[in-house]
């Protein structure tokens, strides 16, 4: 795919006078015990004609998070996308993340197509293998489905998505989603999702969110319901255990207090298989320069589940020197409730530096040491350090 | 006493003015260039922005300078040698129109030949002594009908490339502090809004984490303020974060992808370490016995581990006639068919 998408690069090179290239390579070295790991990361993107692009994320070496050791590389991206010229339709072919409606989002290799008519009807459909890591493959896997909405008179959108997955042949969800989000006064702003899984009859998942702005400040009131036993697929027996839903209800509330500092606050009380917990959390952030480029900020949170309680607190700082170089810290101690012999606080903390050469714009370096005490180590150090490279043209 | 007062005073004073700075409340001194002090005096735009008016897509800014500002005796005794835009006008009114310059298809020479040379027509904000002068999406709409274009998406018209301009929208709760939360749910209706601005890689970094080397937060460690749901010391705490929000991990991560890094990192009872279940964990009727409560919580944490051919360990005691007993709730229906369903027929249709 990524041959192809490269392939159509090339081929249409001396398109029209939009064409966009960029190419962009990260070389990542982690420092971290007993085994340091290297990666690089390549990320392209290409719109040669204004009918076509193409996007590609690959990467080499051994990630923090590789599921495999001996995994060696993967392909997070790459895809082609082919419009319609006045928008009305595209078509992606390739490996991508098909996000429809309240259907989770999920990877695949396979063809996504998206039909558009103005003021009328969006239709999507897509169909493909879902992705497995290490480019594994599992015979009989595939999943299909589509999305239908419509939007209502310029201030809502109504919608409607479907999903069949199998595993081996074997059917592992059937989902039917609605999903509807309004805005009818620039104060207010309202969504709303479900997710039902037809195989069990029952709501996998829902999600509400209404949101009222006033001037600087935002609150939003929401609301959040999940099956886990439906989340997972009907081929698992935990799928059996029965259906136990956890059920969350929260405020947030948000406020540009000043040009350059926004505070905001959360909390939410939930129902965990019918206990009680709950969240909260706030933060700051002040901006050190009208752009933004620095800034200090400070979070505290709270969480009560049962056997999972903690608090929380968080620490950063982003500060441009001089001379495009740049530093940055981060701090953060949680202390859980019930420490169990994990240890009774466990700290964290990274600072970096970072040099953008403003003589090359096309270069960035950075650098950092992280360390922590964590529940499984005592003590931890790691150096980490990467150094990027872009290279881009526009016609 | 009196000299105390005064100093305490003095010192608050400064302090109100220092924290005004911090905060972006300006103190008189530090304001926009004064646009509607020359535009009274009848001084014409096009006379300090010369050139603009045959101005295209490309080129220079066409802002003033300090040669322009004492053309033609203006400004004939200027007060000190700095440049003048030093101290009257903000930079980032400059820093924002060499942005706009970069990222927009824009061409003064064909609007103010349809505004007959009215600039605060467009750039309304002016007349209020503003110092973002770059007309908002909605002044452009006053005058363009980009309706058919706003439904299919089609942005290029106007901006360059807007993966790459990385501007938020202008109402900035938009992309709220809280939208790592909220963004489900307005992504569900709207993903091909966000599409406009951010390229798939941005989405893939934790939908599809699982073909992914690090998390995003990994890979832009140098910025903490890049979001992300496994900022800072997430992994000392992912259990804990885990059990108070039951079924959200598996949202974007396998089931195994648990087991994976527990046996990788030798931690786990598919290893070699400790077991990460506590005590009082599984024991015969009558005695300490917490798994079931937690696996009725969330199922999808036992999966975790205990998924694929590890799932007959529940079958073990959980079976008809077992000494675990029945692991269905009471008033379970069940909708699978027990001879055909992979689920039902592990315990119910002979298979062990």
């Amino acid at each position: 795919m990524l041959a192809l998408a490269l392939g159509l690069t090339l081929a249409t090179a001396s398109g029209t006078a939009s064409a966009q290239y960029r190419l962009r390579g990260d070389v990542y070295a982690f420092g971290t015990a007993p085994s340091p790991v290297g990666l690089f990361v390549l990320n392209g993107q290409a719109k040669p004609t204004d009918w076509a692009d193409a996007e590609a994320v690959v990467w080499l070496g051994t990630g923090y998070q590789s599921p495999d050791p001996n995994t060696t590389g993967d392909v997070l991206v790459a895809n082609i996308r082919l419009r319609e010229p006045h928008g009305y339709g595209d078509l992606r072919l390739g490996r991508m993340l098909v996000s429809a409606g309240a259907i989770r989002p999920f990877q695949m290799d396979g063809a996504s197509a998206l039909g558009r008519i103005p003021h009328g009807p969006t239709v999507q459909v897509f169909g493909g293998v879902p992705v497995l890591p290490g480019f594994a493959a599992q015979a009989y896997d595939w999943a299909a489905g589509g999305r239908a909405a419509q939007r209502v008179a310029e201030y809502a959108s109504l919608g409607v998505a479907y999903l069949q997955r199998r595993s081996e042949g074997r059917i592992a969800f059937e989902e039917l989603g609605f999903d509807a989000s309004t805005s009818p006064v620039k104060w207010l702003d309202a969504a709303g999702e479900v997710a039902v899984d037809l195989l069990h009859a029952d709501v996998s998942s829902a999600r509400g969110s209404l949101a009222l702005r006033f001037g600087p400040a935002r609150i939003e009131a929401y609301a959040i319901r999940r099956t886990p036993s439906h989340i997972l697929p009907a081929t698992s027996l935990f799928a059996a255990i029965g259906d136990v839903p956890s059920t969350l209800g929260g405020l947030s509330f948000s406020l540009r207090a000043a040009p350059r500092l926004d505070v905001w606050a959360s909390g939410s009380a939930d129902s965990i298989g019918g206990e009680l917990g709950g969240r909260a959390q706030a933060n700051a952030t002040l901006r050190l320069d009208d752009r933004g480029d620095g800034a200090v900020g400070f979070e505290l949170r709270r969480q009560w589940a049962p056997n999972g309680s903690w608090t929380g607190g968080r620490g950063m700082a982003r500060i441009p020197i001089v001379y495009g170089l740049r530093a940055s810290a981060e701090i953060e101690v949680v202390i859980p409730d019930e420490p169990d012999g994990r240890g009774s606080a466990w700290p964290w903390g990274i600072i970096s530096l970072g040099y953008s050469p403003s003589f090359a714009r096309w270069l960035d370096l950075a650098g950092g040491v992280e360390a922590s005490a964590s529940p499984t180590k005592l003590a931890s150090v790691a150096a980490v350090f990467r150094a990027s490279a872009t290279w881009e043209k526009k016609r | 006493m009196k000299n105390r007062l005064s100093l305490l005073l003095f010192a608050l004073l400064l302090l109100a003015s220092a924290c005004a700075g911090v905060l972006g409340i300006r103190p008189p001194g530090r304001h926009p260039f004064e646009h509607r002090a020359h535009v009274t005096k009848g001084v014409q735009c096009t006379k300090c922005h010369t050139g603009i008016a045959s101005a295209g897509d490309e080129g220079p800014l066409h802002l003033p300078d300090t040669a322009g500002c004492m053309a033609d005796g203006c400004h004939v005794k200027p007060h000190d040698t700095n440049t003048c835009s030093n101290c009257h006008g903000i930079a980032g009114t400059r820093i924002a129109a060499a942005d706009a310059r970069e990222n927009l298809h824009f061409s003064h020479d064909n609007h103010l030949k349809r505004t007959k040379g009215d600039c605060v027509k467009c750039h309304v904000d002016v007349q209020q002594g503003a110092d973002h002068l770059r007309p908002s999406m909605g002044t452009c709409f006053g005058c363009h009908n980009h309706s058919e274009e706003m439904v299919v998406r089609k942005c290029d018209g106007c901006h360059v490339d807007l993966q790459k301009e990385h501007i938020k929208p202008q109402e900035q709760w938009v992309h709220g502090p809280d939208f790592t939360r909220s963004h489900g749910a307005a992504a569900a209706t709207s993903g091909e809004v966000c599409s406009s601005c951010h390229a798939e890689k941005f989405c893939s970094g934790c939908h599809a984490g699982r073909v992914a080397p690090a998390t995003p937060a990994q890979l832009a460690f140098d910025d903490p303020f890049a979001p992300s749901v496994h900022r800072a010391g997430f992994m000392s705490r992912h259990p804990d974060e885990a059990r108070g929000q039951p079924g959200l991990c598996i949202s974007c991560h396998l089931t195994s992808s648990c087991n994976d890094c527990h046996f990788r990192r030798n931690v786990g009872a598919t290893s070699e370490g400790k077991s990460p279940h506590p005590k009082g964990w599984l024991g015969l009727p009558g005695q300490p016995n917490d798994h079931g409560r937690e696996a009725w919580r969330d199922p999808t944490i036992c999966a975790s581990c205990h998924g694929g051919e590890g799932e007959k360990l529940c079958v073990g005691c959980h079976r008809v006639g077992g000494i675990g007993g029945s692991p269905h709730p009471p008033g379970y229906v069940a909708h699978g068919d027990r001879n055909t369903d992979v689920a039902c027929r592990k315990c119910h249709g002979g298979g062990l």
